[in-house]
């Protein structure tokens, strides 16, 4: 024993396995009561790819499985059986069930994890030679490939309870929707540090998310390569948006400044002076318009606006200088992911068969509301402002005001029907367009189903359906 | 006490050179901008990144990069006697805040100036080596939130018991009182950027024990690369034209 290394004694070395052991399985039985029962094999299953290798090596196995006997109370080790629940795993591995219950249950005996899988094993010390690297190899990536599939029905930011049928469903619908957008650019996803290739001699423009290394053009985010002519860049998925001149945004007030939050690295602003104020007039910014602002726009008020420009110093100047930009009231707003809302000439939508305007802001922000009459609000915003004396008084609502205020029932409905047909949209990761949003509104009527039902795993499973076919019919006649 | 026996298994069966499993997943947290699961066999932890965002604490805004915090803490329920002291002791400040250096060497965050990048860290479930698993969870999480990186970090850990460099120590041998080397590096640049050890070791022995965890490193890039690939491929195909 070397002196450096002498390892102190052990405190509490009866029992720290022990409590190991019990966290384990208080846990996994939580997890994965339904899982197969081969209690007493997961111990032994972990040796599998070292029974391979030969008889020496096998018997060296079966000896210390012997020692292990001795004191661990493993139910049953005889060769026999052990190869069979080898058996047991590899089938269940080649087709494809996802549980991996014999990487789970592990709760035969005090022998902590059998969750070490033999295929990081580092070709340190006694080098295996090239074939049995190659093997591990492959046993990595079969692995890989099986938990893939388990990744399939998981959904970002929804726990679906999926029963059998409904999970076979959605991973044919899923799989069908990859095999159709595969072909289009099937390696031009690059992850993190990941060179990308270029022809180095025609001159490389480098654009966002790429960054040179040793001269190689590298990735610098996960996301899809972009070539235009000489400008290589890469197209992030899930990341914050990144504005442009012109884009149609919905933001929120934030509550610390008179700033809004648009799900940009820094809150934007939008001047009194690029907007049209209430009263319907342009004006210049006076000192009693600042010091009202609370009268124009409060904290968490929703407001729609345009980017106009960057300032030096890389922040947002946003501009409201149309009827249609300005407070929205009457609605709900969704948050979806940016990469999911195209750029479009049309950002603004009445939807006249539901009463409702929907405005889908480039910056992920979706906005969901009654319909708004913009030049009929203009008369009526006339007279209530000249006399605000009157509005203040809480007794003062006329008849019309609550008129004004009420949204009827069928039209709530209806604004909530479209906003969960977004969430749906959002869930699977489906780009939203208005048509699409659409198609799943007259789904979910057409089915005769509940709106609170939208959000339940039968109607997650046919937009996945829906959607397959759809992209198929397109497709086809392109 | 005996951690490799005569026939070259460790206590919980593996080799001294071997692994434990590894497992992640990506957009666990459905609030966040970016987050994952990451698991070194029974060593859980989760991350969650949120931002660049407005910085929360005007005085603290730097001009011409991000500012970047971060919180590690350990759920009462992760070791196996449930904590007492869950927040704020010793430990969890100096392992946040190694963390945060680590981040700090690979996010370019001179892209993202006046803005602010928060990584909060848990351990879920306690079984050795929750520091390396913390900094692949967050690298996991940053890379989801589209944050972008020079380079992956990932880390791994190593220790030295009964004469043998064991790769990877879980809570038994972590415990033992031996020497254990977390080591976090670039793989792509080939840089050192995260090097603890808290005992001491001949020089001759050290360089071996320190090779085995940056070839583990190695490995548990690949897999994060891997992981990170599916996900781009996956959230590119069902998003659809």
């Amino acid at each position: 024993m070397d002196a450096w290394c002498k390892p102190k004694k052990p405190r509490t070395a009866a029992r720290h396995p022990k409590r190991g052991w019990r966290l384990r399985r208080s846990i996994e039985t939580r997890q994965n009561a339904s899982a197969g029962q081969i209690n007493g094999y997961g111990a032994l299953c972990r040796h599998k790819p070292i029974v391979t290798l030969g008889g020496t090596s096998c018997m060296m196995i079966r000896k210390c499985l012997a020692d292990e006997q001795a004191h661990v109370p493993l139910k049953d080790t005889e060769d026999d059986s052990t190869r069979e629940m080898v058996n047991v795993g590899e089938n269940r591995a080649r087709n494809g069930v996802t549980d991996y219950p014999e990487s789970r249950n592990e709760e035969s005996g005090f022998l902590p994890p059998a969750r070490y899988a033999p295929t990081h094993r580092l070709a340190w010390g006694d080098a295996p030679d090239a074939a049995r690297l190659h093997e591990i190899d492959l046993k990595l990536k079969m692995r890989i490939k099986v938990e893939d599939s388990n990744i399939d029905t998981k959904m970002r930011g929804m726990n679906l309870s999926l029963n059998h049928t409904q999970k076979i469903r959605l991973q044919r619908a899923l799989e069908s929707l990859e095999s159709i957008s595969s072909g289009a650019n099937s390696n031009a996803s690059v992850a993190v540090a990941d060179s990308i290739p270029v022809n180095q001699e025609d001159g490389v423009l480098k654009g966002h998310g790429t960054t040179e290394l040793e001269g190689e053009v590298v990735a610098t985010v996960c996301g899809i390569i972009e070539r235009v002519n000489k400008l290589v860049y890469v197209r992030t998925l899930r990341a914050r948006y990144k504005p442009e001149v012109g884009d149609i945004i919905v933001g929120r007030v934030a509550t610390k400044r008179w700033r809004l939050e648009i799900n940009f690295s820094q809150d934007a602003v939008l001047m009194l002076s690029s907007m049209n104020l209430p009263d319907g007039i342009q004006r210049r910014r006076t000192a009693v318009d600042e010091l009202n602002m609370r009268s124009i726009f409060e904290e968490n008020d929703v407001i729609c606006a345009e980017v106009r420009d960057f300032m030096r110093d890389g922040s947002l100047q946003l501009q409201a200088r149309s009827q249609k930009y300005g407070k929205l009231e009457r609605g709900q707003m969704l948050t979806v992911s940016p990469y999911l809302v195209k750029r479009r000439k049309q950002h603004f939508h009445y939807l006249e068969k539901f009463g409702t305007d929907l405005i889908l802001g480039c910056n992920g922000f979706i906005w969901v509301g009654e319909h708004v009459e913009i030049k009929d609000k203009m008369i009526e915003d006339e007279p209530t402002k000249t006399d605000p004396e009157n509005n203040k008084s809480p007794m003062s609502t006329t008849l019309e005001e609550q008129e004004q205020t009420y949204t009827p029932l069928e039209t709530r409905q209806n604004i909530c029907r479209i906003a969960n047909a977004i969430r749906v949209l959002s869930t699977l990761g489906f780009s939203i367009t208005i048509d699409v949003i659409l198609e799943i509104v007259d789904l979910c009527t057409e089915k005769g189903l509940d709106i609170h039902q939208m959000l339940g795993a039968e109607f997650c499973v046919l937009v996945a359906e829906k959607e397959a076919k759809r992209r198929t019919a397109t497709r086809r006649n392109r | 006490m005996e951690f490799v026996s005569p026939e070259g298994l460790r206590l919980d069966g593996r080799r001294p050179m071997e692994m434990r499993q590894l497992r992640a997943e990506l957009g666990a947290v459905s609030r966040a901008d970016g987050s994952a699961v990451f698991e070194m066999g029974n060593t859980k932890v989760i991350a969650a990144v949120y931002g660049p965002r407005e910085v929360q604490n005007r005085s603290q805004q730097i001009n011409d990069k991000a500012l970047i915090k971060c919180e590690y803490t350990m759920a009462n329920f992760s070791t196996g006697d449930r904590m007492r002291k869950p927040k704020g002791d010793r430990r969890s400040t100096e392992i946040s805040l190694v963390i945060r250096q680590t981040m700090e060497a690979c996010i370019m965050t001179h892209l993202m100036p006046r803005s602010q990048i928060d990584i909060f860290v848990q351990v879920l479930q306690a079984d050795g080596g929750t520091r390396s698993a913390c900094i692949n969870a967050a690298t996991l999480a940053l890379a989801d939130a589209g944050i972008p990186m020079c380079d992956l970090v990932t880390s791994c850990s190593a220790g030295y018991l009964n004469n043998t460099p064991l790769l990877d120590l879980n809570y038994v041998e972590d415990s033992a009182g031996g020497p254990d080397v977390t080591v976090g590096i670039l793989p792509k640049l080939d840089k050192v950027t995260l090097l603890q050890m808290d005992a001491k070791l001949p020089m001759d022995t050290f360089e071996n024990v320190m090779q085995l965890a940056t070839e583990g490193c190695k490995a548990v890039a690949n897999y994060i690369r891997e992981v990170l690939m599916e996900n781009t491929k996956q959230l590119e195909n069902r998003r659809g034209v």
